[in-house]
């Protein structure tokens, strides 16, 4: 039986290779999560032994953006005759000095929204690694007699619009509208570091497969979709993925998760935690409310996987077969222990005082009045230094 | 013959699911329960009536194989069922739907099978409490019209990933081997986008309001040349690409400077790669100092040209 195949999508802030397996990264948080149901994963399991994880990461291209730009300053004289040259010449040497605190503090929302050659360009990073493994599992599935497996996508913060603006244009696009042309000229794309020399050479393949195929667009096809602290309702820049349907029909996605904190303050500005569903009474629409502070960062991947209430559903939809209902039904009995709703972790014992000031802190930033872009910038900014102090 | 060998091999039992309701050894097993499947429904019994078929991508042919079979082990109150009927209707409609539309679910939420999940209008669901007696015979060819349709689809996921990829290393070529685009540059390029990104992108960059660094050099009066960098702009103009790899590029646009003494300069330039080349006019309000044509040459060019000589010299 294949495994499942599940990709992380990464939020606002600096991910380097390897940020999903990092401490704080989302495969370490479900490591962890799975000791709390020993009878169902025995000691030493990793989350990679029941799912084959897909890192997603998109941030070095808002590197790029920004090496650019420097590079550019960079060439200009110090005194250029143009009063404003001179003004973007400081703005740019400030923005590449500090680019790092410029993407955590939320830089890297303002460049995928306000840029719309950059979203284009994160948005195919996304999908030529999603549509290559997705095509990958068909082939090993086949050389393996085996069934497709499933596809799950976890994403966090920004990520949450950019793989549902990434499906949208996967799943509505015509990629396949060159097949004829193709064939009568063969691909001259170099080998990528997504594609074997051996797919490219078995191209043929492919036309005399899509000989087959009507004229429509070829879904996405995922299976589940978590959207953690969903930032889509006020960022998205594509249509709407989680209710898009097939040419038949059916919803490209089958199961969505809405999963937002009480007090998060991002999702709460972006609109995600009041999400109504989307898909009327279907059960393939699932909000998810947490309540759980056991970081001062309440925002963070890390911290909303932990929660039973979450994992359970990843862990129910994408490693099912071994994830009974039995183990199901007491993650959610867990996740309604007071630990999961209230101060616990290494916040537990905080002093009552501190307690409170950091819940008015998480309050005040939801309150605030404004414009939402700027709200979300001064609550990314809050979350990643003030809260808590 | 891989093909035909592959189905043979499947007709064995090793068929199986990643989702609740599985295909194992000939059986369906869902809610943790083993259920008999009719020989007629065995995937071996129908890969191997229908494997010429398949072979030839005669797919509609198979679905009809399929949803005859399953009828003809009903009884005509079982057939009469909605959601037999439905299941039914679907198999014989399955060229024109998804293959998730055959998938067999478990929600854990509610403990159920779930049948037909994605279909906007229905879908229907059973307890595993409460599993009808028809639900290994449903599941079974449920099952094997999706792995049927999923052999359809299967080489196109491959041509979808090439033209995704090769989409997305043209627009990362772009940002990365192209002209560079100041902020206001890379906005207003953005807007000409259309609104899919299997559009193709543009192999003609705008420039707006683009600084440029160079030298003017006065070509009436070497003696007032000015050899100190300058910053001329470029009010509009444009860039194009030779293909999409975006590492060449010839252009043209506007130029205006103010560096020099002798006044606001405005003219034209070139562009091959990053070697600029133009000519200012810079007309002169200052008595006893002539109008004049500059040349501006870009950084990169006289960098290049002082490289050549000094090579020459030595």
């Amino acid at each position: 039986m294949p495994k499942n195949i599940v990709f992380f999508v990464h939020g606002v802030g600096q991910h380097k290779t390897g940020w999903s397996t990092a401490p704080d990264g989302p495969v370490s948080a479900l490591n962890q999560a799975m000791q709390l149901y020993p009878k169902c994963f025995p000691a030493g399991k990793k989350l990679e032994d029941y799912l084959e994880v897909v890192e997603i990461r998109y941030d070095d291209i808002f590197d790029t953006v920004f090496d650019r730009w420097k590079e550019l300053a960079d060439t200009l004289p110090q005194n250029s005759g143009f009063g404003w040259v001179n003004a973007v010449k400081e703005l740019m040497t400030a923005t590449g000095g500090n680019k790092e605190l410029f993407l955590r503090y939320g830089g890297d929302v303002l460049l995928y929204c306000g840029f719309e050659l950059v979203a284009r360009i994160v948005r195919l990073r996304v999908n030529s690694i999603i549509a290559t493994k997705i095509y990958q599992a068909h082939l090993t599935a086949n050389a393996n007699n085996e069934n497709i497996p499933k596809f799950g996508v976890i994403a966090h913060s920004l990520g949450t619009t950019v793989i549902q603006d990434a499906l949208y244009q996967l799943a509505t696009g015509n990629w396949l509208s060159d097949v004829e042309q193709n064939a009568a000229q063969p691909s001259k794309i170099q080998p990528s570091p997504y594609l074997t020399e051996s797919d490219h050479n078995t191209y043929q393949d492919v036309i005399r497969g899509a000989k087959v195929h009507q004229d429509r667009p070829l879904p996405a096809n995922i299976y589940a979709l978590f959207l953690v602290s969903n930032t889509a309702p006020l960022l998205k820049r594509s249509g709407d993925y989680i209710t898009l349907p097939t040419p038949s029909g059916a919803y490209d996605c089958d199961y969505v998760y809405n999963i937002n904190h009480e007090f998060d303050p991002v999702s709460r500005i972006c609109g995600g935690s009041t999400m109504i569903n989307p898909r009327g009474n279907l059960s393939s629409w699932r909000s998810v409310t947490t309540h759980q502070i056991h970081e001062k960062n309440i925002h963070s991947f890390a911290h909303y996987l932990s929660n039973p209430a979450v994992h359970s559903r990843i862990f129910s939809k994408l490693i099912e077969p071994v994830f009974t209902d039995n183990h199901f039904n007491e993650a959610i009995a867990l996740s309604k222990a007071q630990e999961w709703n209230d101060f616990g972790g290494p916040l537990a014992h905080l002093e009552q005082a501190a307690k409170q000031r950091l819940l008015d802190q998480l309050r005040s930033i939801v309150i605030q009045q404004g414009k939402p872009e700027a709200l979300l910038r001064d609550a990314i900014e809050a979350l990643a230094t003030r809260i808590g102090d | 013959m891989r093909t035909t060998i592959s189905y043979l091999m499947l007709s064995f039992g090793i068929l199986s699911n990643a989702c609740a309701a599985t295909f194992q050894d000939g059986q369906i097993k869902a809610c943790d329960i083993d259920f008999e499947v009719p020989s007629t429904l065995q995937p071996a019994a129908i890969l191997n009536a229908t494997a010429a078929d398949i072979g030839k991508g005669h797919f509609v042919r198979v679905y009809e194989y399929i949803a005859h079979t399953f009828e003809i082990t009903l009884s005509d109150s079982e057939r009469k069922t909605k959601d037999i009927d439905t299941l039914i209707s679907n198999i014989l409609k399955a060229q024109a739907l998804e293959p998730k539309y055959f998938d067999v679910q478990h929600d854990a939420e509610v403990g159920r099978e779930v049948f037909f999940l994605n279909n906007q209008t229905e879908e229907f669901s059973y307890s595993c409490k409460t599993l009808p007696s028809n639900f290994p015979k449903m599941a079974a060819v449920s099952l094997m019209t999706q792995w049927v349709s999923n052999q359809r689809d299967s080489g196109l996921y491959k041509e979808r990933a090439l033209n995704v990829v090769k989409q997305s290393i043209a627009h990362e070529a772009l940002l990365k081997n192209g002209l560079a685009m100041w902020p206001w540059e890379l906005w207003l390029n953005g807007k000409r986008l259309g609104p899919k990104d299997f559009d193709p992108l543009f192999l003609t960059q705008w420039i707006f309001m683009r600084p440029t660094a160079g030298i003017e050099i006065n070509t009436r009066n070497r003696a007032t040349a000015n050899f100190d960098v300058s910053v001329g702009i470029e009010p509009i103009g444009f860039v194009h690409y030779s293909d999409q790899t975006y590492k060449d590029w010839w252009g043209a646009s506007f130029l205006a400077t103010s560096t020099t003494q002798a006044g606001i300069g405005v003219g034209g330039l070139l562009r091959w790669n990053n070697y600029v080349l133009g000519m200012t006019r810079h007309e002169s309000n200052t008595v006893g100092v002539r109008s004049s044509n500059f040349l501006f040459i870009g950084i990169e060019l006289y960098d290049y040209a002082n490289k050549q000589r000094g090579e020459m010299t030595e």
